[in-house]
């Protein structure tokens, strides 16, 4: 019974340690089960070996067997790949592990972060948006038609309600007037709020060019809309960091379907 | 990597040099002869046994006997682990740093009774 359950527990070793003393072990509580019979005595055998379990785990995973690797197939000329289950990886490849990583991570961000000044890089950069939007199980409308203008557009809607950046390029989505708003309302139809001043670019509503105001760190749309869905492009010339936008109340996004 | 390992001397590592230090043994014999050598003090698990004297192999401080040379009864054959010289050397030292603080302890009254 005792050698049947260490068996079971034996598994929790790692492989070189049960290829090379797993048979020794075995016999080694078979023989102290044999010695070691009654209830005093068998408690005493199972704390020892469920202590022994967990100082010898942690040490056995954490000092690897050193092996050579054989380079005698390299020396005649011929290929061969190297199991690495038996090495533990040195500080050299963790540290070029980590730096390849490192600017992996930095061209990517260095891609959405200026696709707007890099026309060529506009499609990379939807793609990678659609993709993290996608990982973090962001906002997504099944029933619509997918393209990157979509995209952008969900990119915004998300936007404007935690403050996120707000990537140059391209934004078109949907917004509803609920009644006729006159240009001079006393509030904007939309109001781009940046943390930092400079923030240019063109909007157009229904495919007409509407005048941005810029007030500091402002960009507002006034014009004077009717009551009903209008289409709402966007246009900015460099990535703004934690944006956030308002609406007039009677100016608001079209619901999705 | 090995010597790191071992410096200084696991208690485990020090006891199953000192236990094949009178004569070669298989893995439960050397469980027994720690436990009779430490008063019972010290109880090796396989997990703890084994690693020890995988790290002492490939220090080359004990050396596995060929399993040819050790016959049991036809049926059941054991490892046999016996200590190198340099194993033989590293136990001494070992022994003797001990031995000086040990010394060091009597002259210092610290220790009482007559086997001290």
């Amino acid at each position: 019974m005792s050698e049947k359950l260490y068996a079971f527990l034996l598994k929790l070793y790692p492989d070189h340690f049960r290829r090379t003393f797993g048979d020794e072990a075995l016999r080694l509580v078979r023989d102290r089960a044999r010695s070691e019979k009654g209830l005093l005595s068998g408690l005493r055998l199972w704390l020892d070996l469920l202590w022994d379990l967990a100082k010898s785990l942690p040490h056995e995973y954490s000092n690897r067997p050193t092996t050579p690797i054989v380079a005698t197939q390299l020396l005649i000329g011929e290929r061969s790949f190297q199991l690495l289950a038996e090495r533990s990886l040195s500080p050299a490849v963790l540290c070029l592990g980590g730096t390849l990583s490192a600017a992996l991570f930095w061209v990517c961000v260095f891609v959405v972060a200026h696709s707007g000044r890099f026309p060529a890089l506009f499609p990379v950069s939807l793609l990678l948006q659609e993709q993290s939007q996608n990982a973090l199980g962001q906002v997504r409308y099944p029933d619509e038609e997918e393209s990157p203008i979509r995209g952008s557009a969900r990119n915004l809607a998300a936007s404007s309600s935690s403050g996120q950046s707000l990537s140059a390029g391209v934004h078109s989505f949907c917004m509803t007037a609920k009644q006729d708003i006159p240009s001079n309302s006393p509030h904007p139809l939309l109001a781009f709020h940046f943390a930092s001043p400079g923030a240019s670019g063109v909007a157009l509503i229904d495919g007409k060019a509407v005048k941005l105001f810029r007030y500091e760190q402002r960009l507002s749309v006034r014009a004077h809309v009717f009551a009903g869905n209008h289409q709402f492009v966007l246009y900015l010339e460099r990535p703004t960091e934690n944006t956030f936008v308002s609406t007039n109340d009677d100016f608001e996004y079209c619901q999705a379907k | 990597m090995p010597k790191r390992k071992l410096d200084p001397l696991p208690l485990a590592a020090f006891n199953i040099l000192l236990a094949l230090a009178g004569e070669d043994l298989h893995g439960y014999a050397i469980m027994r002869q720690v436990e009779q050598q430490t008063c019972g003090r010290v109880r090796l698990g396989p997990g703890t046994l084994y690693g020890s004297l995988r790290t002492l192999l490939e220090a080359s401080l004990i050396e596995e006997l060929d399993l040819s040379s050790v016959s049991e009864d036809g049926f059941e054959r054991r490892r046999y682990y016996r200590l190198t010289s340099a194993g033989l050397k590293l136990v001494r030292s070992e022994v003797e740093g001990l031995a000086q603080i040990l010394r060091v302890a009597r002259a210092k009254r610290i220790l009482r009774g007559a086997d001290v």
